[in-house]
């Protein structure tokens, strides 16, 4: 047994310190109020905050056509597009969404970056891109079904090649 | 009446400046006193020795050498670390059993699921005020008690389980109702 493991379990019981300090009544409906509509503004922010993932995946998709076809990006082109998918969810953003869970399930499918996997990468920034400068909701649903069945065969397409 | 939210504290660490911001705001709006704001976790570390904050929310993944998990594991362990049991929420967008896991044993208090609501942050932060956790500190780890305590169970539970029972009772007191687990054994019926 390690001198660890001979420690004792030091349990200490919670102080309810939080609580002491605000008392009690639950949060002010008035000011909840102002959280949501604050959430419902957020639409606004999105675009600044995708492209913070945005940038990302340019410089991977710049790495990999520089020759770099390391399985760790894949890994970082899916960690920075589930980023997007989510924020967009949040942000009401359903397009941009969609089109960056279609590059999830590709980077999880794809075995090679190389050929057109890349390419298919590559159309899927084009793609958030546009969907971003769109706006939200901006896109009718017909052309939004029309889009992202166009992505799924190209995807099929790359994954068969 | 409601939380007098001004005398709280709470430190944000966000690698993402217009997620940072919108948390920020949502927790002015909330009513919290003081929200600072770090966009990487060793800013964040730096932050939290000099404002001591009531509350942290931090990110998962992160630029720079440090991420949520080893920042929070360094809050609950580093020796010299000025508040190592401040409840930490950790948000991500990633909610996979391992991550969850992995929160946990880091210390994590609450784990915020993105994309969340208003309503979902107010839940956690409730959970925080309202039911605050007894806090371990073992060999193989230091952090919040996993386990509720029973006199903690939420109200919807108790709801749930209440609404339950008289459910059953109602169908127990039915003419339909036949109970299965009786003394006689199969076969031995009269």
């Amino acid at each position: 047994m390690t001198q660890d493991a001979d420690k004792p379990v030091k349990v200490v019981r919670a102080t309810y310190e939080a609580k002491q300090k605000v008392g009690g009544g639950g949060f002010s409906d008035k000011m909840i109020q102002a959280a949501e509509k604050r959430m419902k503004d957020a639409a606004e922010i999105f675009p600044s905050a995708a492209k913070h993932d945005m940038d990302k995946l340019n410089a991977i998709l710049a790495e990999i056509r520089n020759g770099n076809v390391s399985q760790e990006l894949v890994l970082r082109i899916k960690t920075s597009a589930h980023e997007i998918r989510v924020n967009g969810q949040m942000f009401q953003y359903p397009l941009v969404s969609a089109v960056a869970e279609s590059l999830v399930s590709f980077c999880e499918a794809i075995k090679t970056l190389s050929g057109l996997p890349v390419e298919v990468i590559a159309l899927h920034l084009k793609t958030l891109k546009i969907a971003l400068d769109q706006g939200p909701r901006a896109i009718m649903e017909r052309d939004r079904v029309e889009l992202l069945s166009g992505l799924e065969k190209a995807c099929a397409k790359a994954l068969e090649a | 009446m409601s939380y007098n939210l001004r005398k709280l504290r709470v430190l944000i660490i966000d690698d993402n400046m217009p997620i940072r911001m919108l948390v920020r705001s949502l927790l002015l709006d909330l009513g919290f006193g003081a929200v600072d704001v770090a966009a990487t976790a060793e800013d964040g570390w730096a932050v939290y020795f000099l404002h001591k904050p009531d509350l942290i929310l931090l990110d998962w993944r992160m630029e720079g050498s440090m991420d949520g998990l080893q920042f929070t594991r360094r809050v609950r362990q580093e020796l010299g670390s000025p508040r190592p049991r401040v409840p930490i929420i950790m948000m991500t967008g990633f909610a996979n059993k391992q991550l969850v896991l992995d929160a946990r044993d880091a210390g994590v208090t609450e784990i915020l699921i993105k994309p969340f609501t208003v309503q979902t942050l107010i839940k956690h932060l409730t959970h925080i005020i309202e039911n605050p956790r007894d806090f371990i500190v073992a060999p193989k780890f230091t952090g919040p008690d996993r386990r509720r305590r029973s006199a903690e169970v939420p109200e919807e539970k108790k709801k749930r389980t209440a609404d339950k029972k008289a459910k059953a009772d109602t169908v127990k007191k039915s003419s339909k109702y036949v109970d299965l687990r009786g003394k006689s054994k199969p076969g031995k019926e009269k």
